[in-house]
């Protein structure tokens, strides 16, 4: 099954789609492959299901909440390319899904 | 609405009961026209000059010195534009705060682009404007000074009566955007010794899409719009009855309860912080001393405050945020910079604004989910 993960954000529902749509194409150029989708908290607050990496522009959700890998990416909101938030990200799917 | 919790009174507010019914016979019985020489235009026209009346009385001038309006914006842009564009760009020059409202700066910044001169007067960090600031500022081409009242975010309020001394000594005009005054503060045009001041229905218990310009006999005001002869042709355009009665009925009604809603909310926003503090003593309330009772800023640390709005939204809590969504861009409070809060702590404010509906049992509940709330938005 393919690599989900799902960047969470809110009522920037602009900013939201930008940001991820950035860390998909770094990731697609790095030769990843995985399915990204977005969630807005004000839409649906539910805990993401069946997805292997949340990346959350705001602190949604925990540890309490959900098994899976949670990574804050706020600082993308600033600088879409921080690179200490991309390097997270990136080691994450490494350590998912090898280079 | 039953059961929601409403701390965004800044934001706008419920319509009066009174305020309703007043609207509603105008829209029943009174629908003519004002301009028309018939009963139904005559009975309207009464309607027209009753509300000019009282809003005139309401702020303490003539009723030909208030023109009606779609709202403060408009008022602003009317203040702003009529007065400057009398003039040749170079030949005028506008002062302003850096933390008025967007409609009063994207209107100066638009006389910018025209070519005018506009000075942005600092505040300190109580977000005050300094009188002495305005005087140094005043050159030769000064027209207009434009500061608010009260400040829509923090809730400071200015010292109009020392700025206008300053502007009147010097036979410059002084316009103020009084729309989160009205309702609570004394709001004299006399006694501010304005020139114009800008005013909303919306935000005292009246209808949203009306609002008033008041503008001291003999200042000459350029309009923006052209058409009919209406509001002496300053404002042309078929008045919107319903919600000049309403407006007419908000001022009046504020008028009679305002003195004691001050007194009410100071006591009931002193508590409320002093109950957060207790629970999260680093929070950070944003401004000085001079506050409008109705309006709280308040940083929460580490937090990001879209998350508390979110989770007070989901326990019937309303309020609002220290920053705004753009297209590209989440854009901090201009206010909030000016005053010198830094952009973390900026993501953690929340403006909490209260109104004459508000009780403190609200807030009591509101006190009880915030510091739970508060852990669940920290940004780890």
């Amino acid at each position: 099954m393919e690599y989900q993960i799902v960047v969470v954000g809110g009522w920037c529902g602009n900013l939201l789609f930008i940001v991820a749509e950035h860390i998909k194409e770094r990731l697609q150029n790095a030769g990843f492959s995985f399915s990204l989708t977005t969630k807005n908290v004000w839409e649906n607050y539910s805990v993401p299901p069946a997805c292997d990496l949340i990346l959350q522009l705001m602190p949604a959700y925990s540890k309490q909440d959900t098994d899976s890998p949670i990574i804050n990416i706020r600082r993308l909101l600033v600088e879409r390319d921080d690179p200490e938030t991309m390097k997270l990200i990136f080691n994450q799917v490494k350590l998912d899904i090898g280079s | 609405m039953t059961g929601l919790v409403y701390l965004d009174y800044c934001a706008t507010t419920p319509v009066d009961p009174e305020v309703k019914q007043g609207i509603l016979k105008t829209l029943d019985t009174h629908y003519g026209n004002p301009s028309s020489m018939h009963r139904a235009g005559m009975e309207a026209k009464q309607l027209l000059d009753q509300a000019r009346s009282s809003v005139a009385r309401g702020i303490g001038c003539l009723p030909e010195e208030i023109y009606f309006t779609s709202g403060a914006t408009e008022a602003d842009n009317l203040a702003l534009f009529g007065i400057m564009r009398q003039y040749d760009p170079g030949d005028a020059h506008l002062i302003t705060s850096a933390v008025e409202h967007h409609a009063v700066l994207h209107a100066a910044h638009q006389l910018k682009r025209e070519g005018y001169a506009i000075s942005v007067l600092p505040i300190d960090s109580t977000g005050r404007v300094d009188p002495q600031d305005v005087a140094s500022s005043i050159q030769n081409n000064t027209r207009l000074v434009s500061v608010m009242q009260v400040n829509n975010e923090i809730g400071s309020i200015q010292n109009i009566p020392e700025i206008s001394s300053i502007t009147t000594k010097n036979g410059v005009l002084l316009h103020t955007d009084a729309v989160q005054a009205i309702g609570l503060l004394d709001v004299d045009v006399n006694k501010l010794n304005v020139d114009l001041l800008s005013l909303s229905a919306h935000k005292i218990y009246g209808p949203k899409g009306i609002g008033a310009l008041y503008v001291r006999k003999n200042t000459d005001v350029k309009p923006i719009m052209y058409g009919g002869p209406q509001e002496s042709t300053l404002r042309p355009g078929t008045e919107n009855i319903p919600g000049i009665v309403g407006l007419g009925e908000a001022i009046r009604l504020t008028s009679e309860k305002k003195y004691e809603e001050f007194k009410r909310l100071s006591s009931l926003r002193s508590w409320f912080i002093e109950k957060i503090k207790e629970a999260i003593p680093d929070v950070q309330v944003n401004g000085g001393a001079n506050i409008s009772p109705h309006i709280l800023s308040i940083s929460f640390p580490d937090a990001v405050a879209e998350m508390m709005q979110f989770h007070l939204h989901s326990h019937g809590v309303a309020v609002s945020l220290g920053s705004a969504c753009t297209s590209k861009d989440i854009e901090p409070s201009h206010v909030l910079q000016a005053i010198g809060v830094s952009l973390v702590q900026i993501e953690g404010t929340l403006r909490i604004s209260f109104g004459y509906p508000t009780t403190q049992a609200e807030l009591k509940k509101v006190v009880e989910l915030l510091p739970d709330i508060w852990q669940r938005s920290i940004n780890a």
